[in-house]
């Protein structure tokens, strides 16, 4: 693969879901410039970010669009769990109030996405322990209920950030290998890049005869 | 030499009809040859240009069959397609617009891919000339579609909703395609979609407004089309993305047709039922309009309203009190010039002065009680505080003439301060 023009095999689509001022765009930069942005502007609309990362020595290219938290853009941001191979939901620990809305996130996101979208929960802001509103466990036991995986993590200090993506990966890579998700499907959120499957292998090393190159 | 320059010639001709040949494959973005075959090209403008176009059409009827894929099947596992759900227009709008927009990094993605052996000065606006030509395949079917939708049977606050969809994405993609076909549509539309909106939005408020705002309650609140109507506008700005031509049309096509019909009503109460009436709409209006501070200029407007509405108040009030206490003659006498002490005028002789004075005393213990009705139906305590307050100080000057009147003594009272026991500062302090 590695002689192909991509760099990677797949593209995975992710959605970053969450209240107004959780942190989604920090985690979202933290992983694609691994910096801090502090005084983040508000999003408007949707983001969209990328990075190449690898599971089993496969490359993936995330394709991450970043939602806009506020309800006045819902319009527009429900649009975009259509297709979505893992979705990315936050909440901040230290507001309660963002972990109680969890529920209604999560009805949008199985509403809104198919049965194989991997839902990861993150609880951001974990550095700022001191002012922690809903504990580690309480949460752990929401994702369990609901079947969502789950960590605590800081866009600030990037801690847990870099894993709560890749363990997306790795799930989506698994539905892939264990054949649960259907690379055809145009909506599965999962593109094939060097051609998988019927379709028609544009270069063949037998070419090089033919164009003198 | 010309044996070799008519090889080359031969080469280049050979590999151009590959290369053309490769980028009409569906796969072509994947073909790791063709970007190196296209930087051959560099220096044959003609050629290069060719292959793009013909790069070009064969992503335009990719891109138009995956669209079509989205809009019309149904996944394998179960995921409807986006046609589905065109009932919800909004919704609908939303996901193409969605669509369109998701497919752009994708096809700049391949485009980068495809020259990223060549090294022209000018590759960026290639990129996205090429990118503005893919793009234009899907305007035919985004037009349709959406012209469907944009009909005036639908509820106003929806077609607010989608104008501002289609605002929001022309701005975003102009900022990465920022002219042609593609952009042309999303203007025509947001443009179409936003007359659609304000055809709806003048025949509801115009439906609204047909019997006139009502008669007020007897409370002199405001009536039921006026909140109506502007809850109604706190919807619309709540869905709008503060777009720069949301102002205007709430302006004019709400808060205009609004007003005039509050006016029309309140000018056939009495003159202080009127200005009641009116300052409590005019409040409700600004404790809506404040939250919005693109609305500040009209604001200030009904700010203006108001004060005017307070002044007539404040003269009603005045007026009442002035013939309550029975301070009318009392005034125009000491308006007068008068030849002569005062003490001798009938009405202003010590026995009617103290006569008044007792029952002034009165207002002063208990002036709650010589308030104008209408004055407790304000919503606002500012508003009542500020019309009592320019009321007392109406009474408070006449006070202050009629005590340096008696204390004159040219004037001829005797005993002048047991007439005017107390002094223009003790009123002061009573009645503020």
């Amino acid at each position: 693969m590695s002689s192909g023009p991509y760099n990677y095999s797949y593209i995975f689509k992710y959605i970053i879901i969450g209240d107004m001022g959780v942190g989604k765009s920090c985690l979202l930069h933290q992983f694609t410039e691994k910096k801090f942005m502090a005084d983040c502007p508000h999003t408007i609309g949707v983001e969209f970010g990328t990075r190449i990362i690898e599971v089993a020595g496969q490359k993936i290219k995330l394709q991450i669009w970043d939602t806009a938290g506020q309800e006045r853009f819902r319009a527009v941001t429900r649009s975009y769990y259509r297709g979505a191979a893992g979705a990315l939901m936050v909440y901040d620990i230290t507001r309660r109030s963002t972990y109680n809305h969890l529920s209604s996130w999560l009805t949008d996101t199985r509403n809104l996405t198919n049965p194989s979208t991997v839902i990861f929960l993150i609880g951001n802001k974990s550095d700022l322990d001191g002012q922690r509103d809903v504990t580690y466990e309480e949460a752990k036991q929401f994702a369990d209920e609901n079947g969502l995986m789950f960590v605590e993590a800081s866009a600030k200090t990037g801690q847990n950030v870099e894993e709560a993506f890749l363990e997306t990966a790795k799930k989506i890579y698994q539905s892939i290998q264990d054949g649960r998700l259907d690379l055809n499907a145009a909506e599965s959120g999962v593109q094939h890049k060097p051609a998988s499957t019927g379709r028609p292998l544009a270069a063949p090393p037998a070419k090089n005869d033919n164009c003198a190159c | 030499m010309e044996t070799i320059g008519l090889q080359q010639e031969a080469a280049i001709e050979k590999l151009y009809h590959w290369t053309i040949g490769a980028c009409l494959i569906v796969d072509s973005p994947n073909n790791a040859l063709v970007p190196k075959a296209l930087a051959k090209f560099e220096n044959r403008q003609v050629l290069f240009g060719n292959i793009i176009d013909e790069y070009c059409n064969a992503r335009k009827a990719i891109v138009v069959q995956l669209f079509i894929d989205a809009l019309t099947k149904e996944e394998e596992n179960g995921s409807k397609p986006i046609e589905f759900y065109a009932n919800d227009a909004k919704r609908y709008i939303g996901d193409i617009l969605a669509w369109v927009y998701q497919i752009i990094p994708q096809e700049k993605e391949n485009l980068c891919t495809l020259l990223k052996h060549c090294t022209l000065p000018d590759k960026e606006e290639k990129i996205t000339e090429a990118l503005t030509n893919i793009m234009e395949a899907l305007c035919p079917l985004l037009n349709v579609r959406a012209e469907l939708i944009l009909k005036p049977d639908k509820d106003p606050l929806i077609l607010w909703s989608i104008t501002n969809l289609i605002l929001y994405y022309e701005d975003i993609i102009k900022a990465i395609i920022s002219k042609g076909h593609m952009v042309d549509t999303l203007s025509e539309l947001s443009r179409k979609s936003e007359e659609v909106f304000i055809l709806t939005l003048d025949s509801k408020i115009q439906k609204e407004l047909s019997h006139g705002v009502k008669a007020p309650p007897s409370d002199l609140n405001p009536s039921v089309v006026v909140t109506d109507l502007v809850s109604f506008l706190r919807e619309l700005m709540n869905v709008s993305n503060t777009h720069k031509t949301d102002k205007k049309i709430i302006i004019t096509h709400i808060l205009d047709p609004l007003l005039h019909a509050i006016n029309e009503t309140a000018c056939h109460l009495s003159s202080s039922d009127m200005s009641v009436y009116m300052l409590n709409c005019i409040y409700h209006i600004q404790c809506t309009l404040s939250l919005y501070t693109i609305l500040d200029e009209y604001n200030e407007r009904l700010q203006a309203q108001s004060e005017a509405q307070i002044d007539t108040l404040t003269s009603e009030q005045a007026s009442y009190l002035v013939a309550n206490l029975n301070m009318g003659p009392i005034y125009t006498m000491l308006q007068e010039k008068i030849d002569g002490p005062l003490s001798a005028i009938p009405g202003m002789d010590t026995t009617s002065l103290k006569s008044f004075l007792n029952k002034f005393d009165m207002f002063l213990v208990t002036p709650h009680l010589y308030m104008l009705p209408q004055l407790n139906l304000l919503i606002s305590q500012t508003h009542k505080l500020f019309v009592k307050k320019r009321a007392f100080e109406v009474i408070l000057a006449i006070y202050e003439q009629l005590y340096q009147a008696v204390n004159e003594p040219s004037n001829g009272y005797m005993d002048p301060q047991l007439i005017v026991r107390r002094t223009p500062d003790e009123v002061k302090k009573l009645l503020m």
